[in-house]
């Protein structure tokens, strides 16, 4: 089981966490939007899925809808990490599995790792 | 001595007088047209009230059809007839509609039209009773334009407020992106995942930090004053120690109290102090305030922090020996990007939204904010809670 699988469609913020993740070991897959990620969750199963919510292509809402994973990886924990702090799709985002959810810009690189420990501990 | 009439008037007239009685009673009516019409439809007889209503005299009505008082469309879709049909087959009918007066103006009616039999059950005519009913009629139309009209007028402002809400989310959203990346990046070089950076470009690049985490603040900012000016703030309310809770904000906060070699003294009470709160909410207001004392008071200067209950209300009240608020200040406190200027509003920063955001969630928590300042005498905030119940 890899570790991490980072859904961010902004290739800024997918570049920052990446380069954050890397440097701790973790064992990390990149995705730029749901259906790539749905492609990659097809192959192998993850720990951790760090979730954006607005994307192209396939949405976060679209991905989990598809996905299943409560079925599929019932052991994945999912994060949405959104810089949507409330709406609709963060809603139900969580009613279709996502375990919690984090403002992106709320989090610093030491407080994302923090978050991933914990997550791991679970 | 008064007479007392212990039998109907009717039973002391004979028949002849009864009918003359009768025609009395409905010729002198005023307010309802009560005519006759034989089987044919042609009106038979004319009251008082249906010479009012309709402008015709008797001499001018009797013999003429019914049909003169209903508008041309209907008369030409023979609705009068086919009225009467409907009445001989079930006796009465009772409708509402326009009719036309002699003069040609239209009003409201409310009609009741009865078919009268003789003792075989023979059709002799119909009885017709109408009303003015124009009044009511515009008073109704009148409302029901007014209904639709805010009817209307509520669609569009929910529309409005819909696109108003989803605007403001997807700003913040897009606000926040670039700022997220800014945060992410100078935090992995203050982090040290890019290498050994020299002490003053440490700092700098700490102050840009800084800086964007302030943007961030304010878009945060922002976001829970549009949310709360909606009406959209739902309050999730639990019971709560307020003095636990403000030792635990007035512990996270100590360290800047260290930096700024500011005394912070607090007066919790050794029982426990319960009253519904939104934790997270409540939590927020107290940390704007103690935060507010804390920057408005120079280095050296004092906050206190106490816990008090009174009959109906737990109050928390941070007092600090800080610049204080002006008379004119005073009044815009708790406006809207209100930015208090003295000596040290220069190097505080922030947004002016806080002590808004902070007095619109006390409101409804059904508390308030009380202050009582002067310049160069310290400010005193209190934080009021219902002791009991909670409303919002």
């Amino acid at each position: 089981m890899a570790d991490i699988l980072l859904v961010e469609d902004d290739y800024t913020l997918r570049d920052a966490y990446a380069i954050l993740l890397q440097a701790h070991s973790y064992a990390l897959d990149v995705a730029g939007n749901g259906q790539e990620a749905l492609d990659l969750c097809k192959q192998r199963k993850y720990r951790i899925i760090l979730l954006d919510l607005m994307m192209p292509v396939l949405d976060g809402v679209g991905f989990l809808e598809r996905a299943r994973l409560y079925k599929t990886s019932p052991q994945t924990r999912v994060i949405l990490l959104s810089n949507l702090s409330s709406g609709e799709d963060l809603g139900r985002a969580l009613k279709l599995g996502a375990h919690r959810h984090v403002v992106k810009s709320d989090l610093a690189p030491d407080e994302m790792i923090a978050l991933i420990e914990e997550e791991l501990g679970k | 001595m008064k007479q007392i009439i212990t039998a109907p008037l009717s039973n002391s007239l004979n028949s002849l007088e009864q009918i003359e009685f009768y025609k009395l009673l409905v010729n002198s009516i005023q307010d309802y047209a009560i005519f006759l019409l034989d089987i044919n439809g042609n009106v038979a007889s004319w009251n008082l009230g249906a010479q009012k209503l309709k402008g015709y005299t008797s001499d001018e009505i009797i013999g003429k059809h019914f049909s003169i008082f209903y508008p041309e469309a209907d008369r030409k879709s023979g609705k009068p007839q086919h009225k009467l049909e409907l009445c001989n087959q079930y006796g009465r009918i009772e409708a509402e509609g326009w009719r036309v007066r002699k003069d040609g103006s239209r009003f409201w009616a409310n009609a009741v039209i009865t078919a009268l039999r003789d003792p075989q059950g023979q059709l002799i005519g119909y009885a017709k009773i109408t009303r003015d009913l124009t009044e009511r009629k515009r008073h109704e139309d009148a409302l029901s334009h007014v209904n639709e009209q805010l009817r209307k007028q509520s669609k569009t402002l929910t529309e409005m407020n819909k696109s108003k809400d989803e605007f403001i989310s997807l700003a913040s959203h897009q606000l926040r992106t670039p700022a997220t990346g800014v945060k992410q990046f100078l935090g992995l070089v203050l982090g040290g995942y890019a290498g050994p950076l020299q002490d003053k470009q440490l700092a700098y690049i700490q102050r840009a930090y800084e800086s964007n985490d302030r943007q961030i603040e304010l878009v945060n900012d922002l976001l829970r004053v549009a949310q709360v000016d909606a009406g959209k703030v739902v309050l999730h309310l639990e019971s709560h120690d307020v003095g636990a809770l403000v030792s635990d904000v007035v512990d996270e906060q100590k360290d800047v109290f260290t930096k700024r070699r500011q005394q912070l003294i607090r007066h919790i009470p050794g029982k426990p102090v319960k009253t519904q709160v939104d934790l997270m909410r409540f939590r927020m207001v107290l940390e704007n305030i103690v935060d507010n004392a804390s920057k408005y008071t120079p280095e050296g200067g004092t906050v206190t922090v106490s816990v008090s209950a009174t009959k109906d209300y737990i109050a928390v009240v941070v007092a600090d020996t800080g610049v204080g608020i002006d008379e004119i200040s005073f009044t815009k406190l708790f406006n809207k990007f209100s930015r208090i200027p003295n000596e040290l509003s220069e190097s505080v920063g922030g947004s002016g939204l806080g002590l808004y955001w902070a007095y619109k969630i006390m409101r409804l928590h059904g508390g308030d904010i009380q202050v009582e300042s002067a310049p160069g005498q310290g400010s005193v905030f209190s934080v009021l809670l219902p002791k009991e119940t909670a409303h919002g």
